[in-house]
């Protein structure tokens, strides 16, 4: 239901998609065989593509690939997608027998957007599983000794600074279902978090307590806000309303707490508690006593954590000599080392991480597919590019 | 001393509350970044530890941590922040630790002696890193050193009301370039004193 709400609030729609023929009635009722629908699977998705060029080629292939296809020639290929952008974009997808699984044209928006509605709906019609194509990322941009706020489509494309301040800023997340950010900024000198509505450019002071404010996040239904505060004299986490009021004290401990994330019901809160070493933990978003997460198989420093849209999976990193992006179950139990990364956030399909790789003294965006540990980079902007955060 | 401190506590509360009031007055969608107080819907002062009136004393908690007093200096940004006066006394931590070394104590010492010869000023701690940290758990590891010497000066005397922290991660390095005689130089806390208003 999350999901679904997820995709909704977000719609990309200046594309029109007009059925020609088959629609999705061929994905309901498909041939034996013919589609792969396990729910995870980490099989790698043959698909060849014919007809395209230019930007549609390169959108079409960047997002396939990103959700476990591999564009290949057409003899290994278990599916085609033949079409052209002359126009507009329209493709017909069909399987190795030559059944056509449908076919589709698109109007409206640009080349980009068309490119981007077909291949999520050969993502759909495949697998089953929605993709993330029409998605939006926020991130931040450091370039000399300041950093902005950008936001841009999920492959880098259209990026579009949100912050001018010419200062320091961190932690961009998305406020679920509105064109709205919190960030950490620096504008008084001290680490402030702001709202920033991105329609209006209206920004509101959320907390600015004495010592640091950090690493916000808010709820999945938009009305509350985690943060971490040192008022206390020490890093703790609180939870207050998303315009600030009504602060709450959840930790009180020893350690430092830091970057909170929430569950997709909203009723708890993951994240990083240090003593020595930085272990995950949850705590009951209206109070009660912290639990550590068990994660099993990691060592190191855990930071970072997000939790997936479904509920099932927490994605972290694990500061183990290098830097691992790993996943564990909620609940729980035994950690995953996928690739080599940090400061992972979520897709809304629960399958798609997008994060931040070092390379060349500077930091860049990827975006990995978890069940086939495959990566590909996010169109890089100048500058150093990291902490990024799907638009939810 | 400390009946001025808790008057000059109730004028400040008493131009919070009236801030808060005024701020209602301000239109929506008009960008509100300087001045604009939080939690200003209950009329109460915002961001009074749960102890309420005690804040200006800043007694250390039970667990040693230290608290905060309530929001910042209102003339902050047109105070000079003076980064001579104690340029030579940057804390330097060991890698991923917050604990104040024995080598690193005489440099406290040398800026709580500062601070106590300068009473109208305050102090600003910075808190640094290395960048062999997400830059997540690096600016909760900056707070971690800037909050670690702000308790070591209060337990020299230096009134905690006076001291200011801001951690920048591995932001700001004060070297640029791999390798542990970088990376050294870049785990540091640095003292800024902020003049006394003129």
């Amino acid at each position: 239901m999350n999901e679904r709400k997820k995709f909704d609030l977000f719609p990309f729609l200046t594309t029109a998609v007009c059925l020609v023929a088959f629609a999705s009635a061929a994905a309901q009722n498909p041939e034996e065989g013919t589609l792969i629908r396990q729910a995870n699977s980490a099989e790698v998705i043959p698909i060849s593509l014919s007809g395209f060029s230019g930007t549609a080629q390169e959108v079409l292939k960047f997002d396939l690939e990103v959700h476990g296809f591999e564009v290949v020639g057409g003899d290994r290929a278990k599916f085609n997608l033949s079409g052209s952008n002359n126009g507009q974009v329209g493709g017909r997808l069909s399987d190795q027998s030559k059944t056509t699984l449908f076919s589709k044209s698109y109007t409206g928006g640009n080349t980009r957007s068309q490119a981007h509605a077909l291949a999520n709906d050969v993502i759909f019609g495949v697998t089953q599983r929605k993709g993330v194509t029409q998605g939006q990322i926020a991130f931040r941009v450091g370039e000399g000794k300041t950093s902005e706020i950008f936001i841009a489509d999920y492959d880098g494309a259209n990026a579009v600074a949100v912050t001018h301040d010419n200062n320091l800023v961190s932690a961009p997340a998305w406020m679920p279902g509105q064109r709205k950010l919190f960030y950490v900024s620096y504008k008084s000198g001290f680490p402030d978090i702001l709202a920033h509505d991105l329609t209006s450019g209206a920004r509101q002071k959320i907390a600015a307590y004495g010592g640091s404010n950090l690493s916000p996040a808010v709820s999945p239904d938009g009305r509350r806000v985690a943060l971490i505060l040192s008022k206390t004299g020490n890093a703790e986490l609180f939870v207050c309303n998303a315009d600030g009021t009504n602060l709450k004290q959840l930790t009180k401990t020893r350690d430092s707490e830091s970057s909170p994330c929430w569950s997709p019901n909203g009723q708890t809160i993951c994240y990083v508690a240090t003593s020595g070493r930085a272990g995950l933990y949850k705590i009951n978003a209206d109070g009660g006593p912290p639990q550590k997460l068990q994660t099993a198989g990691v060592g190191g420093n855990l930071t970072e954590p997000d939790w997936s849209p479904d509920g099932k999976t927490i994605v972290f990193t694990a500061q183990m000599g290098s830097f691992n992006i790993c996943t564990v179950p909620a609940e729980g139990g035994s950690a995953n080392v996928l690739v080599d990364g940090e400061d992972p956030s979520w897709g809304a399909n629960s399958r798609t991480v997008i994060f931040t790789r070092r390379k060349n003294g500077g930091r860049g965006l990827s975006l990995l597919d978890v069940p086939t540990k495959r990566v590909k980079d996010v169109t890089r902007i100048s500058g150093s590019s990291s902490q990024p955060c799907w638009a939810k | 001393m400390k009946r001025t401190t808790l008057f000059n506590f109730f004028i400040l509360s008493l131009v919070l509350v009236f801030t808060a009031t005024g701020c209602k007055k301000v239109p929506k969608g008009t960008t509100a970044i300087p001045g604009q107080r939080i939690g200003v819907g209950s009329g109460k002062t915002d961001g009074i530890a749960d102890g309420g009136i005690a804040t200006p004393a800043l007694p250390a908690n039970p667990d040693g941590t230290i608290p905060f007093a309530d929001g910042r200096p209102s003339d902050w940004e047109t105070r000079t922040k003076n980064r001579e006066m104690f340029a030579a006394d940057i804390v330097y931590f060991d890698v991923d630790s917050a604990s104040v070394k024995g080598s690193e104590k005489s440099k406290l010492e040398a800026v709580a002696a500062g601070m106590k010869s300068q009473p109208g000023g305050d102090l600003l701690i910075e808190g640094h890193c290395d960048e062999r940290g997400t830059e997540g758990y690096n600016l909760a590891l900056g707070d971690r050193r800037a909050n670690a010497l702000r308790e070591y000066l209060a337990n020299l005397g230096v009134p905690a009301d006076k001291i200011h922290t801001v951690s920048f991660g591995e932001a700001k390095p004060a070297a640029t370039g791999t390798g542990e005689g970088v990376w050294s130089k870049n785990r540091r806390g640095e003292f800024i004193f902020v003049e006394p208003a003129k």
